[in-house]
């Protein structure tokens, strides 16, 4: 089972005067098991692209099959399938600590499950599992979300999203506003969550993140996908920077150690330098 | 990209609309909208009358590029809205309703009440057309500039104008970045299962408070944000301020200030006339049929 997209194209607004056209004749297959990162320039629709994948917005044409359900730009045929959908696809959004509203932080990360009609008991079995995931201390549990730093906010809206276990997990920018430790922290749970066989596919600007977790890279520009590939691939094309993308630096500086390393290891300073000791320099 | 359209966004096309002065625009709105308040003698010349100025705000509209589907498409939001009036107006007992179009278990629906309610719609909506050419053709700096200009003379008794214009540019400014929120959170929400669309009114209103809440945090955020970024770029409250644009009244000014008040004129002339347009038609005809 895997993600196939074909022919999707999304024009918003369409047959208005401000009709603009997102995404472009897009077809392609995630395999899988998957960590993949949507990169491009701001406007290339990316996010676009990722909320079709959760039944957020409905193609104008073509179509997205998530294992066996199908979206259409048929709403009332696709509408049953977006219900299950939502169910495998955790979406979290940038910025997504403005969306807990709850008294507290337990009962913020139950509103998925009582969503979809899970009993209270085991939906708090759940959200606790899901705040224990993250790291989220257990003293936050009974305090308001809106008392959180905003780093834990961010944990604790990432909870209320693997609250529902999902099989697939679709993330806008989300290191986006977080200090080092934050960032080092997401880090370690996506790659915490993908080893444990969660597919993960994300949109961000921060290409240090891409190289660090991601196998494969969809490169995007005016809403057409223009680079389906390993990331050691997608780095390596010479037009990068038409597309708004700056290589992360220490893989530019692993370029000159190419003959010395093999390149397609290295994904941060330590692998680096392991590679470099593995090979006795 | 390219959030969904929000009503009143300002779109900037070379229109002759967009060339009016905005102290013009915003005069023509309060005339035309008094006009599409005021009632006309009989009931059918008041019909009749709304017809035309309907006509006269769609070539407006097309003049200035506003497609009609777009503004449907934004007030989905406000249907529910409408049809709550619209069944008011229709239920509300008035003793001069005569003609029973049909009963609901024994309570007498009335056509005049289906009439009244269909043209208070009708005025509901044109009211907002004319809002929505105003904000969409009227940057909302020249906005609040028009208002100013208007209160200046609240400046005698010392009124703070140029703060009262700010609050009000401000406001509109913020209107399309809200309802922008609002279908974010609701996305947001929805992906975490949350259904707005079924299930019984109390649920409903429950789910609603998981947009609610966060918006109204987000407002509140933003609005500080707002104050702080004006106040570090020297923004002092009731403090003069320079313009980086003059406003000078031109030729289009002067003809569209008479075609719009011109117009208007005769509208209110036939209101205080209370004349039966259909009457005077039928007089106007049978004078000519004589004449020949």
């Amino acid at each position: 089972m895997a993600i196939i997209i074909n022919n999707l194209t999304h024009i918003y607004n369409k047959k208005t005067d401000i009709e603009t056209s997102a995404l472009n004749n897009i077809s392609l297959k995630l395999k899988d098991h998957f960590f993949t990162a949507i990169i491009g320039k701001t406007g290339s629709g990316k996010t676009t692209f990722l909320q079709h994948l959760n039944g957020l917005l409905i193609p104008n044409d073509g179509e997205v099959i998530l294992d066996d359900f199908k979206i259409t730009s048929n709403y009332k045929k696709s509408k049953k399938n977006i219900l299950e959908i939502r169910k495998k696809v955790g979406y979290l959004f940038q910025f997504s600590e403005n969306q807990l509203f709850e008294n507290t932080v337990l009962d913020d990360v139950m509103f998925a499950p009582l969503n979809f009609k899970i009993e209270k008991e085991e939906a708090k079995k759940l959200a606790i599992e899901a705040l224990k995931l993250v790291n989220l201390n257990e003293t936050l549990y009974e305090k308001s979300p809106l008392n959180l730093s905003g780093g834990e906010k961010r944990r604790a809206a990432l909870a209320g999203i693997l609250a529902l276990k999902p099989k697939y997990l679709l993330l806008d920018e989300p290191t986006s506003g977080l200090d080092v430790t934050g960032k080092n922290d997401l880090i370690k749970l996506l790659k915490k969550l993908y080893e444990s066989g969660v597919s993960i596919l994300l949109v961000t600007h921060d290409m240090d993140l891409v190289l660090n977790c991601c196998n494969d890279v969809i490169l995007m520009d005016k809403g057409k996908v223009i680079d389906f590939n390993d990331v050691y691939s997608v780095f390596k094309r010479d037009d990068l920077e038409n597309y708004g993308i700056v290589r992360p630096k220490i893989f530019e500086f692993c370029k000159d150690f190419e003959k010395f390393i093999d390149i397609n290891k290295v994904k941060n300073i330590d692998d680096f330098i392991m590679e470099l000791k593995k090979n006795g320099k | 990209m390219g959030n969904e359209f929000v009503f009143g966004n300002y779109t900037p096309y070379n229109t002759i609309i967009h060339k009016i002065d905005c102290r013009l625009k915003l005069f023509f709105l309060v005339i035309l909208m008094v006009a599409v308040f005021f009632s006309y003698g009989t009931f059918v010349t008041t019909l009749i009358i709304d017809g035309i100025l309907l006509v006269l705000i769609s070539i407006i509209m097309f003049i200035s590029k506003i497609k009609f589907i777009t503004i449907l498409k934004s007030l989905k939001f406000i249907w529910i809205t409408f049809l709550f009036i619209f069944l008011i107006n229709i239920f509300l007992p008035n003793k001069n309703y005569i003609t029973i179009a049909f009963d609901i278990y024994g309570y007498n629906i009335y056509w005049e009440s289906i009439l009244q309610s269909f043209r208070i719609l009708l005025r509901l909506i044109m009211m907002i057309l004319l809002t929505v050419i105003l904000t969409s053709t009227t940057k909302s700096t020249d906005l609040s500039f028009a208002l100013e200009w208007y209160m200046y003379p609240l400046k005698l008794i010392k009124f703070p104008v140029s703060d009262f214009a700010m609050i009000i540019s401000l406001v509109l400014r913020c209107i399309p970045l809200i309802l922008n929120e609002t279908t974010r959170i609701k996305k947001a929400q929805e992906s975490r299962g949350a259904n707005f669309t079924t299930g019984n009114i109390f649920k409903r209103i429950i789910t609603f408070t998981s947009i609610i809440v966060p918006l109204l945090l987000s407002a509140i955020s933003r609005s500080l944000d707002m104050a702080d970024a004006m106040t570090i770029r020297g923004f002092i409250p009731s403090k003069k301020r320079t313009r980086y644009h003059i406003y000078k009244f031109s030729l289009a000014d002067l003809f569209s200030f008479i075609f719009v008040s011109g117009c208007c004129c005769f509208l209110f002339y036939l209101a205080y006339m209370q004349f039966d347009l259909l009457e005077v038609l039928f007089n106007f005809t049978s004078t000519i049929t004589v004449l020949r």
